[in-house]
């Protein structure tokens, strides 16, 4: 291979890894941008393929404009952080098409160090961790091919084992470094559209996208008298426009109302959605910096969560001054002339009940009565009466269909009712004991006021599907193959081989214990775990430690000097001073001979060694000839004897 | 070629008796083409050594004793009016011989000390505006009393650093001199009959072969650390030169042919050292050994 082939072979596996970086934050990226990206590995193969001649400066510059105009107008600048690590992306990507010396294709290598750690700003559980180790190890590896032409394999290993090597450092920094908060911060990256949204509208999607990302894990007490359903209650909409239900106005407001703690606390460890609201059972405030409790009790941020956080929740009691009018009148309100049909039914159940625990009644009854069907695909309602339809017609869908149907009857009747979305269930491991929630156990339900009691949960799914209560959605075999069917590709999808669940389960274990102890290391943990450690003296540690590390630094990289200079010395040098550390004075400055004559008259028995050793000594050191390789092996064999015995 | 050097060694030995060294190194003087300075007192056997190298070697050979009322005209030679011819003719001196004993040089006057040592280096000799260039090889072998004898001219330092060598002889062993005493050794009325086994030719093959003696890294930069102890240590009131250096390395290279190798070893750099820089040093003869071993304990061989 011609060195520009290897070049070329070298630049190519750099661009191989960007499309792959691309394609795994399509999510992020957006199609057109990873088709641009796509399209510059394409032409990157074409040209190392040698069709097409290597592009001119002119044609580079183009592409370059190209993929700032496609950036900008694809993802634009509402995205900011998106759209500086897809221009750092496309360049580095163009840069490997450019690079034809070695310099160019290294300077890439070492840009990579910047690229390839900006995929944790995108995601940040273990095998992203996993994932950006082997780009890391990998672009170490191809520094060495690039620059000392130290073949792929070998050198992969080579820089396997160096990272491995820094990471007992490594950890030594996290555990003893102080923890400073960061000066400034990079916005997060902002998530695509999965699970929860602020607006309701079930009738207009046919199909669920459920995805088994995880949303958030939660670390209940054991002996806590919380028990399944857990219903986490994350946004509360209260405002219904006959089509939408739109989250509160009041979602960011800190609460004002006085409130008394009921129970005890529990640590839930939310990962980043980049959304301001959190997760938490009931009414609840936060004793974490940061997470605050609005009217409704449920929990939200200032700002907008881009990274893991891990937060305490106390259940709390609201005690509130009842419903005042505005509140009355939202919670009551619906527009004028639609769904007619649940309207009437609703009054109709009114007018023969006398207390609203009645008229739940009556509506559960209609729901069984008339075989209401829970199904993941119900078909799209785009009438602008679609609660009528559903009741009347269609009678199949999932938990936002069912609530915002049972929710548009209390008000009908009334009744101040609302909607609330969040997650149900959770899977729980039995080993560590926390619940992990995915995306795909979004849930819908209704909350509805008492006076003088407050406001009590209704979910009306559960009348239709019971079975969704007891758990996650993951473990209801009704709707096994409905459920699989919609995450597409993923190891839940094959839950029911036992090798496949096993493993998935592992990962999520490992990925637990990382997020718990290393993405949420913070100040308060280090402290506890180095007053675990050390005692009392926790607190000088953080700061010796910088000490001890610097002199750690300094003694090793003296040892590192001392041990290169001993390197340098040949080896029958080597072989020589050790022999003469064998006699009794220093010989360090007798010449060969000499010392030959005092180390005889010292061990007679060796003397025919020590003579034969010498002459191959005098004749390597000194001689024009070389010593052959038999003469080499028999003077490291004589030296070694000469050692051996002597020592006895 | 081992042979040779050792031919001419075992020669002399028998002429002076056990003074092998001292032969050894008069032999690599030679061998570099440099002048030999023996420095004793009367009666050790300089002028026997001298004249028996000559011989050896089956080299023309000279003695001067130099007085102090000898004059440079004396060695060099002088124009004399040939009155049948009507012009100068060159009568050449003692100097123009292959081999020149100048016995006693430091009882000379300075004129004459610099006449002598001029045409050592440029070999050759200017008489009247006319240059007569020095026979090939020549080979000057200088004795010189102790400086405390009276009536002495010590020789400069710039002229003793034309010698190549400087050596010694000093008393012989006990049973050495029992042997000279019997007259077991050849002594001078046989001086004539010791074989000549050399001719001119083999001499200058002997002289290139000194150069092709490897010279390694290691014995090069133990040359120059020993060089450098005398110029940096503060000890040595004149350092070695340059020149000096250079001729450590070739006086290194000879005595290892002398020893029949091919290459050199840091004990040949400790034989010739004294004999290179005693008189280069400025140092006395009587004080030499302690200096010299001085210098090799605070110089580490160099592997």
């Amino acid at each position: 291979m011609t060195s520009d082939k290897l070049l070329g072979f070298q630049t190519l596996v750099t661009t191989l890894l960007y499309g792959l970086v691309s394609i795994l934050l399509f999510n992020s990226f957006g199609l057109v941008f990873t088709c641009a990206m796509l399209l510059i590995v394409l032409f990157k193969l074409v040209i190392y393929r040698a069709l097409v001649k290597g592009p001119s400066e002119k044609l580079v510059n183009l592409l370059a404009f190209t993929i700032i105009l496609v950036v900008f107008v694809a993802i634009g600048f509402t995205n900011l952080v998106e759209m500086f690590v897809s221009l750092l992306l496309g360049a580095c990507a163009l840069k490997t098409i450019q690079a034809k010396t070695k310099k160019q294709a290294m300077s890439v290598q070492l840009l990579n160090f910047f690229v390839y750690p900006c995929f944790f700003i995108f995601s940040q559980n273990v095998l992203s961790l996993l994932f950006v180790l082997v780009l890391l190890v990998l672009n170490l590896a191809q520094m060495l091919w690039i620059e000392h032409g130290i073949e792929l394999r070998s050198a992969t290993r080579q820089a396997a084992k160096h990272l491995f090597l820094a990471l007992p450092l490594a950890a030594i920094m996290v555990v003893l470094l102080p923890k400073v908060s960061p000066f400034w911060q990079l916005p997060g990256a902002k998530k695509t559209q999965t699970g929860l949204s602020e607006d309701i509208d079930p009738f207009e999607i046919s199909e669920l996208s459920r995805s088994d990302e995880l949303v958030f894990r939660a670390i209940l007490p054991d002996h806590a008298q919380m028990n399944p359903p857990f219903y986490w209650r994350t946004l509360v909409h209260d405002n219904y426009d006959g089509k939408r239900w739109r989250v509160s106005t009041h979602q960011d407001v800190p609460l004002q109302a006085p409130y008394r703690a009921v129970g005890e606390s529990y640590t839930i460890i939310a990962r980043a959605s980049g959304k301001t609201w959190l997760y938490n059972l009931g009414q609840a405030k936060s004793s974490t910096r940061g997470v605050n409790t609005n009217q409704f009790g449920t929990l939200f941020m200032q700002k907008h969560l881009s990274s893991s956080l891990e937060y305490q929740v106390t259940p709390i009691h609201i005690a509130g001054p009842g419903l005042v009018h505005w509140q009355y009148q939202l919670n009551t309100a619906l527009p004028d002339g639609i769904n007619p049909l649940a309207k009437a039914m609703a009054e109709q159940w009114d007018s023969t009940t006398d207390n609203t625990a009645d008229f739940i009644a009556q509506m559960k009854q209609y729901f069984v009565r008339h075989r209401f069907h829970y199904s993941l695909k119900p078909p799209t309602i785009s009438d602008r009466n679609s609660i009528d339809m559903f009741l009347t017609e269609t009678r199949e869908g999932f938990c936002g269909h069912y609530a915002a149907s049972a929710a548009f009857m209390l008000r009908a009747a009334g009744i101040p009712a609302r909607l609330v979305s969040g997650y149900l269930g959770g899977e729980y491991n039995e080993e560590r004991g926390y619940y992990s929630v995915y995306q795909y156990d979004a849930h819908a339900w209704v909350e509805y006021y008492i006076p003088q009691q407050g406001w009590y949960r209704l979910d009306p799914t559960a009348w239709v599907a019971p079975d969704r209560l007891s758990g996650s959605l993951s473990e209801l075999t009704a709707l096994e193959d409905e459920f699989k069917d919609n995450l597409g590709l993923s190891l839940m999808s094959y839950s029911n081989l036992a090798l496949v669940n096993w493993l998935r389960l592992q990962i999520e274990q490992l990925d637990y214990q990382w997020t718990r102890w290393v993405l949420n290391f913070d100040h308060q943990k280090q402290s506890k775990l180095l007053r675990d450690l050390f005692g009392s003296y926790h607190k000088l540690l953080p700061a010796l430690s910088v000490f001890m590390l610097l002199i750690a630094i300094f003694a090793a990289r003296f040892w590192y000097l001392q041990r290169k200079q001993v390197a340098k010395l040949p080896e029958p040098v080597r072989l020589y001073r050790a022999i003469c550390q064998l006699a009794d004075e220093e010989l360090y400055k007798v010449t060969p001979a000499k010392a030959l004559l005092i180390l005889q008259s010292q061990y007679p028995n060796l003397s025919q060694e020590l003579e034969e050793f010498n002459q191959y000594f005098v004749k390597s050191r000194f001689s024009r000839a070389q010593l052959t390789k038999s003469e080499a092996t028999r003077m490291k064999a004589l030296g070694r004897l000469i050692i051996k015995r002597a020592k006895k | 070629m081992n042979k040779t050097t050792q031919d001419i060694i075992s020669q002399l030995s028998e002429l002076i008796l056990g003074k092998e060294e001292q032969i050894r190194l008069a032999v690599v003087c030679l061998l570099c083409k440099g002048h030999l300075l023996i420095e004793d007192l009367p009666g050790m056997g300089k002028t026997t050594l001298s004249h028996g190298l000559a011989n050896v070697l089956g080299l023309s050979y000279q003695r001067v004793q130099f007085t102090s009322d000898l004059l440079p005209a004396d060695i060099t030679g002088s124009s004399v009016f040939n009155t049948s011819q009507q012009s100068f003719n060159f009568h050449p001196g003692p100097i123009f011989s292959q081999v020149l004993l100048a016995d006693e040089i430091n009882r000379a006057s300075p004129k004459t000390q610099s006449a002598l040592l001029e045409a050592m280096e440029e070999r050759q000799v200017t008489v009247d505006g006319k240059t007569h260039p020095l026979p090939e090889p020549f080979f000057v072998i200088a004795t010189q009393n102790p400086l405390h004898q009276s009536g002495t001219h010590p020789l400069p330092e710039s002229q003793l650093d034309r010698f190549f060598l400087r050596i010694s002889l000093g008393y012989p062993d006990e049973h050495a001199e029992k042997s000279l005493i019997l007259g077991n050794n050849l002594q001078r009325q046989s001086l004539n009959e010791l074989s000549c086994v050399l001719d001119l030719t083999a001499l200058a093959t002997l002289q290139k072969a000194v150069l092709a003696v490897n010279l390694s890294d290691s014995i090069v930069q133990y040359i120059i650390n020993l060089v450098n102890f005398t110029r940096y240590s503060g000890q040595f009131s004149d350092p070695l030169s340059p020149r000096a250096s250079i001729a450590l390395g070739l006086a290194t290279r000879a005595y290892a042919l002398t020893q029949g190798r091919d290459y050199a070893l840091p004990d040949d750099v400790q034989a010739v050292f004294a004999a290179v820089a005693g008189h280069r040093l400025n140092i006395a003869t009587n004080e030499l050994e302690d200096v010299v071993k001085g210098v090799f304990d605070n110089v580490a061989v160099v592997l």
